[in-house]
């Protein structure tokens, strides 16, 4: 490699140590970001699922009600509040909770086997938790599901829902006759056994209610459970390059505004050259960031590193796509705040369809296919690949390849226009 | 030194240089005079191979294309604009343009320092040029087109802006530089520094070049100043 590009790279190095803004937005941000939301989403271990606030009213205070809000305190995925009703609306209202939940009066009918009557709820939900309300739906209903088991194990209470609803079934005027006594016999055979049964053997002979989930995280160690910081350090780095983008791309433009292009110009180099010397600064930073994100993620977060060549093949081929982007970008405006804007908005895009702003499966499907196309996603694929997924080179190759042929791309394009603007 | 042939250049339908003709020889300093969009900047940047001319030739140092790196080697150029690094200091701006002509180790030490002696300022070289003052930046910038020993020197006006010690101080520099042999062309609006600097000056208007003579010949021809001369040639009407 050239001196003059060595020099250039090193000049624009050591503004950029200089610019403790832009040192923040490479190497500051990225930390943080990684941290912090490792944290949010559970720590080393973690599920990456913080417990949904809920607030719960329990206006019937019967033996079912209150069974059912302790299977609810039991559930991981919830943090129950109990308040009064208007409390708990109350709550939701103001952002606290992102539902309540009222067990009414008549709870209980309801939430015993055989009863005629589906059990009933009240839920108020914050239109402003849409994409968590699935997750609450799910946990209530374990939570429903598990008091039954509880009562159809108990064959003494058993007993007693089953000769309600064979009261009930004895009146129903809506059965024909027939029907009736034939439901009816069902019913009372089935009192007789519950009430004779000795509430031991019953419960050991008992087939199991619910299905089982062995759950595996599904990687090449079957044993390997990924913990929320090895999802958050790859975003973490990509932020990292994103940042760096962000405070190079401005170099060019502020070159030209401040006519040290027009003196670097005059210098034994050509343009190719110059952009060369950017794109070696930009890639190091890179680099550089990179490298402190997963370093300080390994040592004091233990995200394991399962093929280290191949996470510095999946950086490489990152730092260098997001250097071409660079490249590219930079020639988009004449003025430090053209090129920012536009540099901004492009990242931005490409962040949110990557998944580098919210998980992919909060989007509609229109951006989960688009996301396909965003080099934010072939890099954190990438990454991931190589830190915890267990992937093999083949895998991986067709992501280092899209990451460079963007990379190559965007430096050309980037060279294109340098040239066609070199004397405006 | 440089030869320049019916050059002409244009920006959409204006023309900036309008078959222009000149020469400098070696050794000599040869000043352009004239007033604001003149064609001055524009003469200078095709020099320098920063502009392509339309049509016409320019040679530098016995070769045709000033883009060309062997021939910006023997170039310096000070841009009418300071052009410098803000955030480095004074010693690394200088040591930065001189890696870029391939200078480097004991060389380039020795360069930087004469660099900063140049321009005044070995005290300072370790400061950020932010905490300068217009002239200190100014004479760097100077010594930045001078860092690689060129042959030619084409310096846009120099002195704009500075305080009249920072302005005398470059002037006595670039008549020591003179006296060594070095080729300057130099672009100013201030008569009295043609006078004081230029064997030669060449009195520029509209992209042409209106006259072009020694000092002592356009004051013969125009009552006895170049002041006079630049004003008759050029018109008074003002151009801003």
């Amino acid at each position: 490699m050239s001196a003059p590009i060595i020099a250039l790279a090193a000049k624009d190095l050591r503004l950029l140590a200089r610019d403790r803004f832009g040192l923040f937005w490479v190497f500051g941000f990225p930390l943080i970001l990684a941290i912090l939301f490792g944290m949010m989403f559970g720590g080393p271990g973690g599920t990456g699922a913080k417990a949904l606030p809920i607030a719960v009213s329990d206006e019937d205070q019967s033996r079912l009600s209150k069974a059912f809000v302790k299977q609810l305190q039991a559930s991981p995925a919830l943090e129950v509040r109990l308040q009064t009703h208007a409390e708990a609306a109350e709550a939701v209202r103001q952002g606290k909770c992102i539902a309540y939940l009222v067990l009414p009066k008549d709870f209980e009918a309801g939430a015993q086997p055989f009863s005629q009557e589906p059990a009933r709820f009240e839920l108020g939900l914050d239109p402003a938790r849409k994409p968590e309300a699935g997750i609450l739906r799910g946990a209530l209903m374990e939570a429903l599901q598990a008091l039954y088991q509880a009562q159809l194990r108990d064959p003494k209470r058993l007993k007693n829902s089953v000769d309600s609803a064979s009261d009930g079934v004895r009146w129903d005027e809506t059965l024909p006759e027939a029907e009736r006594k034939k439901i009816g016999a069902f019913l009372e055979r089935m009192s007789e056994f519950l009430g004779s049964v000795d509430p031991e053997s019953y419960k050991k002979g008992l087939p199991a209610q619910t299905a089982e989930f062995k759950e595996q995280a599904v990687t090449r160690d079957p044993s390997f459970s990924a913990s929320s910081f090895e999802i958050t350090f790859p975003v973490g780095v990509v932020w990292g390059l994103i940042g760096c983008v962000a405070a190079f791309a401005v170099g060019l433009a502020r070159e030209r505004t401040a006519k040290t292009l027009l003196r670097l110009r005059c210098a034994p180099i050509g343009l190719l050259e110059i952009l060369l010397g950017k794109g070696l600064a930009c890639f190091l930073a890179c680099a550089g960031s990179a490298a402190l994100v997963v370093a300080v993620g390994a040592l004091a977060f233990k995200v394991r590193l399962e093929n280290p060549l191949m996470l510095a093949a999946a950086l490489a081929s990152a730092a260098l796509c997001f250097v071409g982007l660079m490249l590219g970008l930079s020639t988009l405006g004449r003025t430090e705040q053209g090129v920012a804007g536009s540099a901004w908005a492009v990242l931005m895009v490409l962040a949110l369809l990557g998944g580098g702003m919210m998980p992919l499966y909060f989007m509609p499907a229109w951006m989960q296919r688009a996301s396909q196309f965003s080099p934010v996603q072939w890099a954190l694929v990438s990454l991931e690949g190589a830190l915890w997924r267990g992937w093999s080179w083949t895998e991986v190759a067709p992501y280092f390849g899209g990451l460079i042929a963007v990379g190559l791309a965007g430096a050309l394009f980037g060279w294109l226009v340098l040239r066609r603007t070199r004397e405006q | 030194m440089i030869q320049v042939r019916e050059i002409r250049k244009t920006f959409g339908a204006r023309a900036a240089v309008d078959r222009l003709s000149f020469e400098v020889r070696k050794g000599e300093t040869l000043g352009l005079l004239g007033p604001n969009g003149a064609g001055k900047t524009t003469t200078l940047h095709l020099l320098a191979g920063l502009l392509t001319p339309d049509s016409g030739t320019v040679s530098v140092a016995g070769e045709e294309n000033p883009a060309q790196a062997k021939v910006r080697r023997h170039l310096g150029v000070s841009p009418q604009a300071l052009a410098l690094y803000e955030d480095l200091t004074g010693a690394e701006n200088l040591a930065f343009f001189g890696r870029l002509y391939g200078l480097a180790g004991a060389k380039l030490r020795e360069r930087v320092a004469w660099g900063l002696n140049f321009a005044e300022l070995t005290e300072r070289g370790a400061e950020r040029l932010r905490a300068y003052s217009g002239g200190m930046q100014r004479r760097l910038s100077v010594a930045c087109a001078l860092i690689h020993e060129p042959r030619v020197l084409l310096l846009d006006e120099p002195t704009a802006g500075v305080d009249p010690q920072s302005r005398n101080h470059l002037l006595e520099r670039i008549a020591t530089l003179k006296s060594q042999g070095l080729t300057i062309l130099f672009t100013t609006h201030y008569i009295e520094e043609a006078e004081r600097l230029c064997e030669r000056v060449a009195i520029m208007d509209a992209g042409r070049i209106l006259a072009c003579d020694t000092v002592e010949q356009l004051r013969a021809q125009h009552g006895g100043s170049l002041e006079k001369a630049f004003l008759d040639l050029t018109g008074r009407s003002l151009r801003d």
